[in-house]
């Protein structure tokens, strides 16, 4: 069963603290949202679950094995991580072989690694367009072709660092529908500022400078107005209604979703 | 628009040929045209150009149309050439400055040489992917790890920087656009205002540059890769008919145009 745990962690960049005494577990399957504003050490969080980035301070353990810089190639093997500029990400001109490529590295069998191109691409609804370049590719399709190269090595952890963030409204519902099929029996994280798109996670992790602010089911810490403020996190659509509604003298139950404002909206009837 | 650099996808002869076999194929053309110094050496490598192009089903004019744009950096090779090449007979003279027919024609030479070496490489990285090229590349340097050299870290830099022409080409473009509608760029300007003019946007294409690098590394990190060891790959090297027939036309061209060295 994959797990997160971080313990103790600080990093900086050039003396200047991003993450100071992180602590934080996930246990087993599930979706959990980083939180956060610019600057808050969302990005370099990864980096250090993946071992991207040395970890001088604290410890890192996936599914129970510390992360070192010794091990952080067998470690990353059950790591996928999509990030968020896909133009940048691509290796070949050429979709299918751009797919290959984690597999390649992890020295597959010719067959195995077919059979896992044909699959994600399969998956992500690509399989028409295996010859095309992925860099011509829509906006859209661009973030399945990226995800595509990251679940051909299937791993246990998934991890979104605003991978959504440049999608049409369209392309995101598409992307979380994706990532709603995916998350069976894995660690989905979400790295992300959106307030809309934590509320899709079970968990939410709220970062402040670089230090965690709220850990906590996400209905708990997205239904906080004054502690997102705090954090530089606008609040859902869903969240600013409901309190105005509240403010109004309307009794609304706190939504944090659009499924929750729904019901919400619904009971007052 | 076929950039330089920029993969054409196709399932013509040279795209189908062993990535190896490939490499080797053009080393060799490559070699054919960088020791012509003839006239009917000249031709002979124009027309296998022209005859790979029909062969790869890739359009030549808009590599052509890339290479316009060049011009003056073809111009200033001829005219360095053409000025300051030491003669025992010139047709003029003057401290440093030496125009002859000697010069008129290395001058020519060099510039024909860059124009075919170029869209030679031009048609290789439209024909073969980048990943196709470093197979091909680390085969054929497979012997040089032997000496300690880097050859899987080589071929992979290589890859990476052919990969990155026609992205870097777009980003150029884009920055250029940007600055243009700030006024950075106006239209009409006299050709050294324009060069100057065009100092101040090498700064964000260095940048973005470094920040694609950058966001490539980690990405190809995060996806398993640590300097091509371990990577296994997908296409299987073979030697059959074409290859064989590939390694024969590129070393007959070679020695056509040894043969036509100094004819005329």
């Amino acid at each position: 069963m994959p797990s997160i745990a971080a313990e103790d962690i600080s990093f900086s960049y050039g003396g200047e603290d991003v993450l100071s005494s992180f602590s934080f577990t996930i246990p087993g399957p599930g979706t959990v949202a980083v939180l956060g504003a610019n600057g808050s050490g969302k990005s370099t969080l990864m980096k250090l679950i993946a071992g991207l980035l040395p970890l001088r301070r604290g410890r890192i353990e996936i599914d129970g094995r510390q992360v070192t810089e010794d091990n952080a190639f067998s470690i990353r093997r059950s790591i996928g991580i999509v990030f968020q500029d896909p133009d940048s990400q691509f290796v070949s001109p050429v979709l299918e072989e751009d797919t290959a490529f984690g597999p390649e590295n992890y020295g597959f069998s010719r067959t195995e690694v077919m059979s896992r191109v044909d699959r994600s691409l399969s998956l992500t609804g690509l399989q028409d367009r295996r010859r095309s370049a992925p860099q011509l590719l829509s906006g859209g399709e661009k973030e399945r072709a990226q995800l595509a190269g990251v679940i051909a090595i299937s791993p246990d952890i998934l991890i979104f660092d605003e991978a959504f963030s440049m999608l049409d409204l369209e392309g995101q519902r598409s992307m979380h529908d994706l990532v709603a099929a995916l998350k069976e029996g894995r660690i989905v994280v979400s790295i992300t500022h959106s307030a809309e798109e934590a509320a899709l996670s079970d968990r939410v992790i709220l970062l402040r400078r670089g230090r965690i602010a709220a850990d906590g089911p996400s209905e708990d810490v997205l239904s906080d107005m004054d502690l997102l403020s705090s954090c530089s996190i606008r609040p859902s659509y869903a969240l600013r209604l409901t309190s105005a509604l509240r403010e109004a003298g309307i009794d609304a139950r706190f939504a944090i979703s659009d499924d929750g404002l729904k019901e919400a909206l619904c009971s007052l009837l | 628009m076929n950039l330089l650099g920029a993969y054409v996808p196709g399932s013509s002869p040279l795209h189908r040929l062993d990535p190896c076999i490939r490499m080797l194929s053009f080393s060799i053309i490559f070699a054919a045209i960088a020791i012509s110094d003839s006239i009917c050496g000249y031709l002979l490598s124009l027309a296998a150009v022209v005859l790979l192009y029909r062969i790869a089903a890739v359009p030549l004019m808009p590599s052509i149309r890339t290479l316009w744009r060049f011009r003056a950096f073809f111009i200033t090779v001829f005219l360095m050439n053409a000025f300051f090449q030491p003669s025992d007979d010139p047709y003029l003279s003057w401290w440093i400055v030496m125009f002859s027919s000697d010069g008129i024609i290395m001058g020519a030479r060099m510039v024909l040489s860059v124009i075919l070496l170029t869209q030679l490489s031009s048609l290789l990285t439209a024909v073969a992917t980048p990943i196709a090229i470093t197979d091909g590349l680390r085969t054929l340097l497979h012997p040089l790890s032997i000496l300690r050299i880097p050859v899987d870290e080589a071929s992979a830099i290589v890859s990476i920087a052919i990969s990155f022409i026609p992205v870097l080409a777009a980003e150029s473009s884009s920055i250029m656009l940007s600055a243009a509608s700030r006024g950075a760029v106006p239209e009409g300007r006299k050709a050294k205002e324009k060069a100057l003019s065009l100092i101040p946007l090498a700064l964000p294409l260095f940048l973005s540059a470094f920040r694609r690098a950058d966001e490539l590394a980690a990405a190809m990190e995060a996806r398993g890769y640590r300097g091509e060891r371990l990577r296994r790959r997908r296409i299987s090297l073979s030697f059959g008919g074409r290859e064989a027939f590939s390694l024969l036309l590129s070393i007959s061209l070679l020695i056509g145009a040894i043969a036509l060295k100094g004819v005329l």
